[in-house]
């Protein structure tokens, strides 16, 4: 079989009660902290001055610190570094929050800020602002982490182009949970992207 | 150079607020009916006052047609999607439970099963009457009752990306055939009405008071709108073994992020721009060879501006700009449908060779000198680009060529 | 009026989620958009929702929201002339 042009530079996870950056334990909450108090802490603690942070629902604060990690250990990314995105639950967060406000017995109102977030792709549009990507950007909606469809996906996205970058992430978020598995996919590092490598990372800190 | 699997699309279904099928939808078109009016159907506050796109047909008599028993779940949004899926495969001459081939379905949805929800909600808490809507509240599980009806099960899939959703189900399919992953694939989208996107599209304020006015320098805000629509999409050479004549090919498509603004559109169009470009790299065609596009047209403020600006830096000059309309004043905004139902209409006029009016058009946007088609016209058409811009920054394109006889 | 001014600055923080600012922080005539806070256009949005919840004043176009949001002073006034 030849060699994968392809690698796995960066990988970061956020699951259980802690953030890792390629397999090392970065940040750890505390036990009273919820994840979004947490995001927030870490926010601070990276010192990252992009007050439009705090706007962003659970989903895009999850997926804005991982891609900011990933950006500080293997970045800056190239302008047409690609999205590849998918979670289970959409934006559910933001739905619910906005189906709520709009079907309250009394004072029902809709608020747009809310409203901006009942879309899982506004994340990718909120990265893309922040690093300036003007790529191909995707978000799918699957049962759980499928790396045997990421892995010829990207391939198929980045064969041929000049740049061969892409960002990838299962992000699925919810109230109490967050399962997020973001990488960084090149042509520098010794992981080679391959469908065993991302079951192996992933399920490595279950 | 590998020149790229020629992808032929042999069938295609559709329902909007301007027809039941294909067939309809194009007489409305021909006849500049649109399908804009007060809100009627949909139980919300804003009934009466704002106009939307609406399919005037109940729940119950869908499931009629489709000879579903009632007892079963399937929302709105399903409901349209299998008639509109059937209508396409009917059209492709196909079933896929005996093709023995690997067929796919990608389906797009941004309301999912949120009518259903909106309806039954307070219900779900006091009575188990309609538990069984509870797991068709997720945007994926449409598409896996699509799959379940249609009998495909090689590879099914959802993908949300606001109002380029679609657009971008069919850019899979196609790559995925190309990618010698699929032999043939369905690929569309459906988005019904629901309380939750008016009252959001509302709250942004640009949700127009009246008709939309798409390029026009008065314009200001959205219909929304209703859909289903699906192609079958499968290589040329399998058509061909089959004796079966594609509608049309798809020869190009592209994808970009804006990256401005989670809602709004840069001012030079910058998402769209990369969009159209790659659209045309693919396939292998220059902006002459372009003879009608069908713009996302919105009607926003900001949309119309930012798309009419990619579409002069594109074209170079009004001069040099082809024919172009936006089919919302019709369908009204059909959001995760809106590349589908769109797509849909750029074959129909590859097939009938005729550009299809903007309609409640006056005024071009001051500062821009553009004026799109506002009549029905016959023009020798080759090539159609069609445009869906999705908020996130999600801008799709697709590029749709004539199948010679 | 200046209670007015204290109380519109606690709700634009706590509305527009302006979490790196603090009452005592945001001056009565720093422009709210542009070069001094750079509020966008949601924010712009949630500022009409605010004054229809909280004042009971409809603002229907956007645009006619620049004039007034431009500072909190122009906000307290407009709402003082305004409010039911």
């Amino acid at each position: 079989m030849d060699t994968p042009p392809y690698t796995i530079q960066s990988h970061c996870i956020i699951r259980g009660r802690s953030i890792r950056l390629n397999g090392e334990k970065l940040f750890e909450m505390n036990a009273s902290e919820t994840l979004f108090d947490f995001l927030k802490v870490v926010y601070r603690k990276l010192d990252i001055d992009y007050p439009k942070f705090h706007k962003m629902d659970g989903l895009c604060k999850a997926i804005f610190i991982a891609t900011e990690l990933l950006a500080r250990e293997s970045g800056p990314y190239d302008t047409r570094t690609a999205l590849i995105f998918a979670n289970r639950s959409s934006s559910f967060l933001s739905d619910d929050k906005h189906a709520t406000a709009i079907f309250a017995a009394e004072n029902a109102s809709a608020s747009p800020a809310t409203f901006v977030y009942t879309l899982p792709n506004i994340a990718l549009g909120e990265i893309s602002i922040r690093h300036q990507l003007h790529s191909e950007n995707v978000f799918f909606i699957f049962d759980r982490y499928m790396p045997d469809f990421f892995v010829p996906y990207t391939h198929a996205v980045l064969d041929g182009k000049e740049v061969g970058s892409a960002l990838c992430g299962w992000v699925e978020i919810t109230e109490q949970t967050c399962d997020l598995f973001l990488y960084h996919v090149g042509k520098s590092g010794t992981h080679p992207h391959t469908v065993a490598q991302l079951k192996r990372i992933y399920d490595e800190h279950e | 150079m590998i020149h790229p699997i020629p992808i032929a699309v042999t069938g295609m279904g559709a329902l909007s607020a301007i027809g039941c099928g294909v067939a309809e939808n194009f007489q409305s078109l021909v006849l500049s009916q649109h399908g804009i009016a007060p809100i009627r159907r949909l139980d919300t506050h804003h009934q009466g006052r704002l106009l939307a796109g609406e399919i005037l047909i109940e729940n119950d008599e869908l499931y009629d047609r489709l000879g579903i028993p009632p007892s079963e779940a399937y929302t709105r949004s399903t409901l349209l999607a299998l008639l509109a899926a059937r209508e396409a495969l009917d059209t492709a001459g196909i079933d896929p439970r005996y093709s023995g081939l690997r067929t796919g379905l990608i389906s797009a949805t941004t309301v999912g099963g949120m009518d259903a929800t909106e309806r039954y909600y307070d219900d779900y808490l006091v009575s188990d009457k309609h538990w069984s809507f509870i797991p068709t509240h997720p945007c994926g599980y449409a598409a896996e009752q699509l799959a379940r009806q249609l009998g495909i099960s090689h590879f099914v899939t959802t993908i949300s990306t606001a109002c380029s959703s679609a657009a971008n189900a069919i850019m899979l399919g196609a790559r995925m055939i190309r990618a010698g992953q699929l032999d043939r694939v369905v690929v569309g989208g459906t988005d019904c009405l629901s309380q939750f996107t008016i009252n959001g599209f509302n709250s942004l304020m640009i949700y127009s008071d009246g008709h939309c006015l798409p390029f026009d320098d008065r314009r200001n805000g959205l219909n929304l709108g209703e859909a289903a629509a699906y192609l079958v999409l499968e290589s040329a050479e399998l058509a061909r073994q089959r004796s079966k004549t594609p509608l049309a090919y798809l020869t190009g498509y592209g994808n970009a992020n804006d990256a401005f603004h989670q809602t709004a559109s840069s001012d030079n169009g910058e998402g769209a721009y990369l969009a159209m470009k790659q659209a045309l790299e693919v396939a292998g065609l220059r902006t002459a060879d372009i003879d009608y596009i069908n713009a996302h047209g919105t009607a926003t403020p900001n949309n119309d501006l930012a798309e009419g600006s990619a579409l002069l830096r594109i074209f170079g000059s009004s001069g040099t700009l082809p024919a172009f309309s936006s089919t919302k004043a019709f369908t009204g905004h059909t959001l995760a449908a809106a590349g589908a139902i769109e797509a849909v209409y750029s074959v129909l006029a590859l097939q009938h060779q005729v550009v299809f009016p903007n309609l409640n058009f006056s005024e071009p946007i001051a500062g821009l000198g553009i004026a799109p088609q506002t009549s029905l016209r016959t023009k020798k058409i080759n090539h159609v680009l069609s445009n869906s811009f999705g908020f996130g920054g999600n801008c799709s394109t697709l590029l749709f060529s004539i199948a010679h006889d | 009026m200046s209670e007015l001014t204290q109380e519109l600055k606690a709700k634009i923080i706590t509305q527009l989620n302006l979490e790196d600012l603090t009452v005592e922080d945001l001056e009565d005539t720093t422009p709210l958009f542009g070069d001094g806070l750079g509020l966008d256009s949601i924010d712009a949005l949630e500022l009409i929702v605010m004054l229809d919840k909280s004042y009971g004043i409809k603002l229907s176009d956007p645009k006619e929201g620049r004039k007034v949001f431009e500072t909190v002073q122009t906000m307290a006034d407009f709402i003082e002339a305004n409010r039911k």
